[in-house]
C-alpha cells in the first residue's frame, strides 16, 4: 500500500511534467524535461525553510499535512472501489485546504489566492451534475458498481458523453496553466502557495502528484471502466495530453469570466441531467 | 537548540516510519484489517515525509516578514 502510494506520487508528478512539456511544445518552446516536477519536489525538500513572521504557525504547517493526508485517503477509497461521493467530498475539502494555505501565510498574494479558491468553487457544480448523471444510469455511486455496470453496458463515455465532458472541465480547472487556474495566476505570484516554500512546497508537490493521479484514475474508472493497470497508465497519459492541449490553446480567464463560463456549463449540464432523468 | 530540534524531527520521522512498517507487517500477517493499515498511512505518511524533509533540509535561519502590501 505504501509502495503504491509512493508510485502514485511519482507518476502523478510525472503526469504534471508531461503536462508542462506538451504545453511548451505546442507553444514552440523546448520546455522542461518531463521529470521536472519530481526534481522540483526533491529540490524543495533540501531548501532552507522557516515559517514567515506573519504566518499562523499551526495552520501554516498543519494544512500541508492535511493536504497530503486527504489525497492519500482519496487514493485508498479509489482503489477499494468505494463511493465516488467520498472522493468528491475530499475534492471539496481540498478547496478548504487551498483557502487555508492562502490565509495562513499573512501575505496578500496568498490571501487573494485563498479567496479565489473560494470563488472557483463554481467549478465543483458541474461535478455534482456529472455525478448525478452517472447515478441516474448506474443506480449507484459506488465505484465498484459503476465498473460492473460498464462491463455489461459498455463505457459510460459513449453512453453519457456530456457528463464526461463536464468532468473533464472539472479536472481541467484543477490543472496548472489552464483557463480556470485563477487560484495561482501570475498576477498573484504563485497564488495561495506563494509563501509556502522549501519543505512546505515539497509537501504541496506530493499532494499535487497524488491529486493528479487520483483525478485521472477516477475519470478513467468512471467513464471507461476497470482496465488493466498498463492501459490505465497509458489512458492517464493520453488524458493529460488532451488536458495540456486545452490549457495551451486557451487563455487564462479572469476570475469572474471563469465563474461565468463554469456556471454556463453547469446550466447546460442541469438541462442534460433533467432530460436524462425524464427520458433515460 | 538547532541540534535539539533536528534530533526531535529525526525521532518523529523514525517513529512514524516505524509505525508504517509495523502497520504493514500486521496487515500482511492478517492481524490488522486493510482499513486500519490505510488509516495508519493517512495519519503517519504526511508527518513522516515532512519531518524527514525538515531533518535533511539545508541550514535554517530566522523567520522573515513577507511582502504585506504598500
Amino acid at each position: 500500500m505504501i509502495g503504491y502510494l509512493l508510485f502514485a506520487v511519482i507518476f502523478g508528478l510525472l503526469l504534471l511534467g508531461i503536462h508542462r512539456k506538451v504545453i511548451a511544445r505546442i507553444q514552440r518552446r523546448p520546455g522542461p524535461p518531463v521529470w521536472q516536477e519530481i526534481l522540483h519536489m526533491l529540490k524543495f525538500s533540501f531548501k532552507s525553510t522557516w515559517i514567515p513572521a506573519t504566518a499562523s504557525d499551526t495552520l501554516f504547517v498543519g494544512v500541508v499535512l492535511v493536504a497530503i493526508g486527504i489525497w492519500s485517503a482519496a487514493l485508498f477509497v479509489l482503489l477499494a472501489g468505494g463511493s465516488i461521493l467520498i472522493i468528491f467530498g475530499i475534492y471539496m475539502l481540498h478547496k478548504i485546504v487551498e483557502h487555508g494555505f492562502g490565509l495562513s501565510s499573512g501575505s496578500p498574494y496568498g490571501k487573494f489566492g485563498g479567496v479565489r479558491s473560494v470563488i472557483s468553487a463554481a467549478s465543483e457544480i458541474p461535478l455534482f451534475v456529472s455525478i448525478a448523471v452517472v447515478g441516474i444510469y448506474t443506480k449507484s455511486l459506488e465505484l465498484s458498481s459503476i465498473v460492473y455496470y460498464q462491463e455489461i453496458h459498455g463505457p459510460l463515455l459513449f453512453v453519457v458523453p456530456l457528463a464526461a465532458v463536464a468532468m473533464f472541465i472539472v479536472i481541467l480547472s484543477k490543472m496548472p496553466f489552464g483557463p480556470f487556474s485563477i487560484v495561482e495566476s501570475k498576477e498573484l505570484v504563485s497564488g495561495y502557495k506563494t509563501e509556502h516554500f522549501g519543505v512546505w512546497r515539497a509537501g504541496l508537490e506530493i499532494c499535487n502528484g497524488l491529486k493528479t493521479y487520483v483525478l485521472m484514475f477516477m475519470f478513467i474508472t468512471v467513464f471507461i471502466g476497470g482496465i488493466p493497470i498498463w492501459w490505465m497508465l497509458a489512458g492517464m497519459i493520453l488524458l493529460t495530453v488532451s488536458l495540456s492541449f486545452a490549457c495551451a490553446l486557451s487563455p487564462m480567464l479572469s476570475p469572474f469570466d471563469s465563474v461565468t463560463v463554469q456556471m454556463l456549463i453547469t446550466g447546460v449540464m442541469v438541462i442534460y441531467a433533467a432530460y436524462l432523468g425524464v427520458f433515460a | 537548540m538547532m541540534t535539539k530540534k533536528k534530533d526531535m524531527l529525526r525521532a518523529l520521522a523514525f517513529i512514524t516510519g516505524a509505525l508504517l512498517v509495523i502497520g504493514f507487517v500486521l496487515w500482511e500477517s492478517g492481524t490488522l484489517p486493510l482499513v486500519g493499515y490505510e488509516a495508519i498511512i493517512v495519519v503517519c505518511f504526511p508527518i513522516c515525509v515532512i519531518c524527514l524533509f525538515l531533518w535533511w533540509m539545508a541550514r535554517e535561519h530566522g523567520e522573515d516578514i513577507p511582502f504585506i502590501g504598500y
